[in-house]
C-alpha cells in the first residue's frame, strides 16, 4: 500500500514538474510580425507595440496577428497587441481590469463605462489631442457630427467613438410571414389595428399557430412596440421622443395606454403568444422558425435567418418573413427608431498612464483616416482587396472564395480571417456595407434580403437614436434611484394591463404614482443634460 | 392465527413502504436524469425537430453534425487539454496541502491549534473579495498563469476540516506506537495516516476535481490569453451567445443562431470525463463523507 502511495505522488510531482516550466513564467502568445522595413508612412521611429483590451464573439473570434494588423503594423510601425475576451464574460473581466487599473493602453468599453470610471482619472482626457494638427481624421468627424459632443463626460472627451461607414441600418421592425399573405390574399397591414386583423384572420386560418411570439418577456415588448405605437419605452422606460425632441419617461404619459390597449386587445383576441412574459430568444427563434409561429416585432432582421431555418422543413419550401412597411398608430403617425447608423455605441479609452500615449494617438488618428480605414476593414491591397476604378476598395472574389461555405457566414469567416471591421479594432468602421458585399460576390445574396434592405432604406418612418447626454455623477446617481424605483413598481403592473385583469383607465393612478416617484424629475434632469451637451 | 394476521399486515406494509419508496426514488430518478437525457438526444437530433419543439424522449433525425463542428474545433480540444491540466495539477495540488494542513489540526498535542483553527475557519465566512484578491494575484506576478487558476483554492476550509475530523478518527496510539519505533512526524503521517485514509482522500479528490472542472470564473478573470482558457469559459459563451444577441445592432440583422445541437454537444463533451470519474470513487465517497462527518 505505501509503494502504491509513493508512487501515486512521485507521478503527481513529475506531473507537476512538467507542467511548472510551461506556464510559470506567464508564457508569451505564439506568432509574431517577424521580418520588417521602415516606411516613410511609419507614424512612429522604433516599432512600437500598443496593446488592446478586445471583446469578441463566438460569431467572429479576435485573433491576434491577423493580416490586417500585419499591415497596419508594416504600414505604420505599430504592433497592435490584443487581449481577447470572450463576449460573454467581457464586463465582468472589464470591471475588474479598470477597477484595479491593470489593463492595456486602450480599451473597448461601452457607454455607460464612461461617466463611471471618467472621474477616477483612468482614462487619458482627449479634448486636448481634437485638433487639425494632433488628429486632422478624427477632427474631420468631431465637426461633421454635433451630436458627438454628447458623449462628454463633465465637458471632457475620455473615448473614441466608432464612426460606421456605410452603414444601413435595420432596427425593430414588424416581421410576417409574406409567403401566407400572399397566399391568402391578404393586403399588407398599414395601421397597428389592420395589423391585428391580418394575424386574427391568419389565426383563424391555422388555428394551431400562435400569430404574435417575441422573446425575454414583457419589457422586451414594451421596449420593442411602444415607440412605433406613440408611446416609447427606451431601455427602462426613459425614452427621446424624436417629434417632441425631448426626452420622456414613457410609462407615465397618456400615451402609453395606447401601447398597452393594443397588447391588451392582442392578448384578448388570441394574437398575442400567452406565453409573452416568460418566453425567452430561444423560445421565440423555435417557434418562428418551425412554422408555429407567424409574426415578431424585434429585431426584422432575423426574418432572415427564420426563414432559411424555416425552408428546410419539408411544406415549407417557399415560406419566408417579410418585414412590411412600418403601419400607422392610432395617433395617426408612422414612427420608429432605427439602430445607430453613423454614430455607433462602442467605444475605445485611452489608458493615462499608457508609455505609448502618443503612438497611440497617432495610430487611432490614422484609423479614423479613410486608408486606414480601407486596411482595417479590407485587410491587405492585392491579397484581399482591390481599388476599382472610383478609388473605392472591393473584396477580390478570388481571395472569398474560400469562405463560400463558411459557418456561421461567409462573411464573419471573412471577418475573422482578415482580423478586420467593426467587431474588430477599428475605428471608422464597416459592418453592413462589407457584408453585403461579401453575400453578393459570392452569390448568397437572394431576393429576400433585397426587398428587405429595399423596405427598410426606402421606409420613411425610421429615424436614427439619439445618443444620449452625458450626466454628472450627481445627476446620474438620482437618476438611477428614481429609475430603479420606477421599475419596480411598474414591473409588476405592465401584465395586469396587457392581460386585461385591470382596466385600461386604471393606468392613470399609475401614472400618478410614477410622478410621485420622480418620473418629472428624471426627464428633467435628461433635458437639462441634453441642453447642457448642445450648448457646448 | 392472530399472529399469522399481524404478520401479513406487517408484510403488505412493508411492500406498500418498499413501493412507495421506488416510485419516489423512481420520480427523484427521472428528474435527476432527464436533463441530462434530454441534452443527450437533443444533442444528436435534427435541428429541425428540435425547432419544431418534438423532441421529448427520443432522439429524431439522429445525426452526429453537432459532433463533427465541435470536434473540428481546434479551440475547444485545446481549452478542455487545458482544463484537464488544470484538473488534475490543481486536485493533487490541493490535495496533498490540505492533508498537509489537517494533520497536524488533527492531533491533540499540537501547540497553538486552537487559534490556527480559529483563524482558519474564519476565511469561510470573511474574504477579502474580488478586487483585493485580483490585487493580491497581480502583485504576486500570478496573472496570466495557470498558478492563478490552481492556488489561490488551494485549500479549501471546509474540506480541510471534513479531512481534519476524519484524521481525528484515527487512534492516537499508533503514532505513539510509530513515535516509539522511531518514526517522525512526517513519516507518520506518510506511512500511517494518509494510507488509513484512502477513502476521505477520494473524497477530496473527487471535491476538488469536480470543483476545478466546472469552474470558470477564475479562468476568465485572471487569464488573458485566449490559448490558456479551460474549456467552461468557451463553453459559457457559446451557450450564452445566442441570449446575449445584441439589440443595437452590433451584428445588425443577423441573429448569431448558435444551434441548440451544436450547444448541447459541447456540454456533454465537457461533461462526460466528470460524469465517468463518479462511479469509480462512489464507494469511498459515502465512506469519507460519513468518516468526515462524526465529529464536528
Amino acid at each position: 500500500m505505501y509503494k502504491t502511495t509513493k508512487k501515486a505522488l512521485m507521478v503527481l510531482i513529475a506531473l507537476l514538474a512538467l507542467v511548472v516550466p510551461v506556464f510559470a513564467g506567464g508564457a508569451s502568445e505564439s506568432g509574431d510580425y517577424g521580418e520588417y522595413t521602415k516606411l516613410d508612412s511609419w507614424l512612429v521611429d522604433e516599432p512600437t507595440t500598443v496593446t488592446v483590451l478586445l471583446s469578441d464573439s463566438a460569431s467572429q473570434p479576435i485573433k491576434n496577428y491577423a493580416p490586417a494588423q500585419q499591415e497596419i503594423f508594416r504600414l505604420t510601425g505599430i504592433k497592435l497587441e490584443y487581449q481577447v475576451v470572450p463576449f460573454a464574460s467581457y464586463d465582468e473581466k472589464k470591471n475588474v481590469l479598470l477597477a484595479t487599473n491593470n489593463w492595456p493602453d486602450v480599451a473597448y468599453v461601452r457607454p455607460a463605462d464612461l461617466p463611471m470610471y471618467a472621474p477616477t482619472g483612468i482614462f487619458e482626457p482627449l479634448l486636448q489631442y481634437v485638433n487639425e494638427e494632433t488628429m486632422p481624421n478624427f477632427y474631420r468627424f468631431w465637426q461633421q457630427y454635433d451630436d458627438m459632443k454628447n458623449f462628454l463626460v463633465d465637458g471632457e472627451l475620455y473615448a473614441f467613438p466608432v464612426v460606421a461607414r456605410d452603414e444601413s441600418a435595420n432596427g425593430f421592425g414588424p416581421v410576417i410571414r409574406m409567403d401566407l399573405l400572399k397566399k391568402h390574399n391578404i393586403p399588407v397591414p398599414e395601421t397597428f389595428e389592420e395589423l391585428l386583423d391580418v394575424l386574427d384572420q391568419l389565426h383563424q386560418i391555422y388555428p394551431d399557430t400562435i400569430p404574435f411570439t417575441g422573446r425575454k418577456g414583457t419589457t422586451q415588448l414594451l421596449k420593442t412596440c411602444s415607440y412605433m405605437l406613440g408611446s416609447g419605452y427606451g431601455q427602462n422606460g426613459l425614452y427621446y421622443d424624436h417629434d417632441l425632441e425631448q426626452y420622456v419617461f414613457g410609462p407615465a404619459t397618456e400615451e402609453f395606454k395606447a401601447v398597452l390597449s393594443w397588447l391588451n386587445e392582442a392578448y384578448e383576441r388570441g394574437i398575442l403568444d400567452p406565453d409573452f412574459a416568460t418566453s425567452t430568444a430561444e423560445q421565440m427563434e423555435s417557434k418562428l422558425s418551425s412554422g408555429r409561429a407567424l409574426f415578431f416585432l424585434d429585431n426584422s432582421g432575423f426574418g432572415v435567418n427564420y426563414t432559411k431555418a424555416l425552408n428546410k422543413i419539408p411544406g415549407y419550401e417557399d415560406a419566408y418573413f417579410q418585414i412590411i412597411p412600418i403601419p400607422e398608430n392610432e395617433f395617426g403617425q408612422r414612427r420608429a427608431e432605427s439602430y445607430a447608423k453613423d454614430l455607433t455605441d462602442r467605444f475605445y479609452v485611452v489608458n493615462s498612464s499608457s508609455k505609448n500615449k502618443d503612438a497611440v494617438i497617432k495610430l487611432i488618428d490614422w484609423l479614423y483616416s479613410d486608408y486606414g480605414s480601407d486596411i482595417s476593414n479590407y485587410g491587405i491591397e492585392g491579397y484581399s482587396f482591390e481599388y476599382n476604378e472610383n478609388g473605392e476598395p472591393e473584396f477580390l472574389l478570388s481571395y472569398l472564395e474560400q469562405f463560400r461555405d463558411a459557418s456561421p457566414s461567409s462573411y464573419y469567416a471573412v471577418y475573422e480571417d482578415l482580423g478586420i471591421t467593426k467587431l474588430n479594432f477599428c475605428l471608422y468602421a464597416c459592418n453592413t456595407r462589407t457584408w453585403f458585399e461579401i453575400e453578393k460576390a459570392l452569390g448568397n445574396w437572394d431576393w429576400i434580403s433585397d426587398e428587405y434592405w429595399n423596405i427598410v432604406n426606402n421606409d420613411d418612418a425610421y429615424v436614427p437614436p439619439k445618443i444620449a447626454p452625458s450626466l454628472t455623477t450627481e445627476e446620474s446617481e438620482r437618476a438611477t434611484d428614481i429609475l430603479m424605483e420606477l421599475t419596480t413598481v411598474l414591473e409588476q403592473e405592465y401584465n395586469k394591463y396587457i392581460m386585461g385583469l385591470e382596466p385600461i383607465d386604471n393606468w392613470d393612478s399609475v401614472i400618478a404614482h410614477c410622478e410621485e416617484l420622480g418620473a418629472r424629475e428624471l426627464e428633467d434632469i435628461y433635458n437639462t443634460a441634453l441642453a447642457r451637451s448642445m450648448s457646448v | 392465527m392472530e399472529k399469522k394476521h399481524i404478520k401479513l399486515i406487517s408484510r403488505t406494509g412493508n411492500a406498500a413502504f418498499d413501493i412507495a419508496t421506488y416510485i419516489i426514488l423512481a420520480i427523484i430518478g427521472f428528474i435527476t436524469l432527464y436533463p441530462m437525457w434530454y441534452i443527450l438526444i437533443v444533442s444528436v437530433s435534427n435541428a429541425q425537430y428540435i425547432n419544431a419543439g418534438e423532441i421529448s424522449f427520443w432522439p429524431k433525425g439522429i445525426n452526429f453534425e453537432a459532433y463533427k463542428i465541435v470536434f473540428d474545433n481546434e479551440k475547444i480540444w485545446r481549452a478542455y487539454a487545458n482544463t484537464i491540466l488544470y484538473t488534475v495539477s490543481g486536485t493533487a495540488l490541493q490535495v496533498i496541502l490540505t492533508a498537509m494542513c489537517a494533520y497536524p489540526l488533527s492531533r491533540q498535542d499540537f501547540y497553538g491549534k486552537k487559534v490556527l483553527t480559529i483563524f482558519t475557519t474564519l476565511t469561510m465566512f470573511v474574504s477579502g473579495g474580488m478586487i483585493p484578491l485580483y490585487l493580491v494575484i497581480m502583485n504576486l506576478h500570478l496573472i496570466n498563469t495557470m498558478w492563478a487558476i490552481i492556488l489561490p483554492p488551494a485549500i479549501s476550509t471546509y474540506n480541510m476540516i471534513v479531512m481534519r475530523t476524519s484524521f481525528q478518527a484515527i487512534p492516537h496510539s499508533l503514532a505513539e506506537s510509530a513515535y516509539l519505533d522511531g518514526a517522525n512526524d512526517i513519516q507518520i503521517f506518510a506511512k500511517i495516516v494518509l494510507p488509513l485514509s484512502k477513502a476521505i482522500i477520494a473524497t477530496m479528490v473527487l471535491f476538488y476535481a469536480v470543483a476545478h472542472w466546472n469552474s470558470f470564473f477564475p479562468a476568465m478573470l485572471y487569464l488573458n490569453d485566449q490559448d490558456k482558457y479551460p474549456v467552461q469559459v468557451l463553453m459559457r459563451d457559446i451557450i450564452i451567445a445566442g441570449e446575449m444577441t445584441s439589440d443595437t445592432g452590433d451584428v445588425t440583422g443577423s441573429l448569431n443562431i448558435v444551434a441548440t445541437n451544436y450547444k448541447y454537444a459541447v456540454i456533454i463533451i465537457s461533461l462526460l470525463p466528470i460524469l465517468f470519474v463518479y462511479p469509480f470513487l462512489q464507494k469511498h465517497f459515502t465512506k469519507g463523507v460519513l468518516l468526515g462527518a462524526v465529529k464536528g
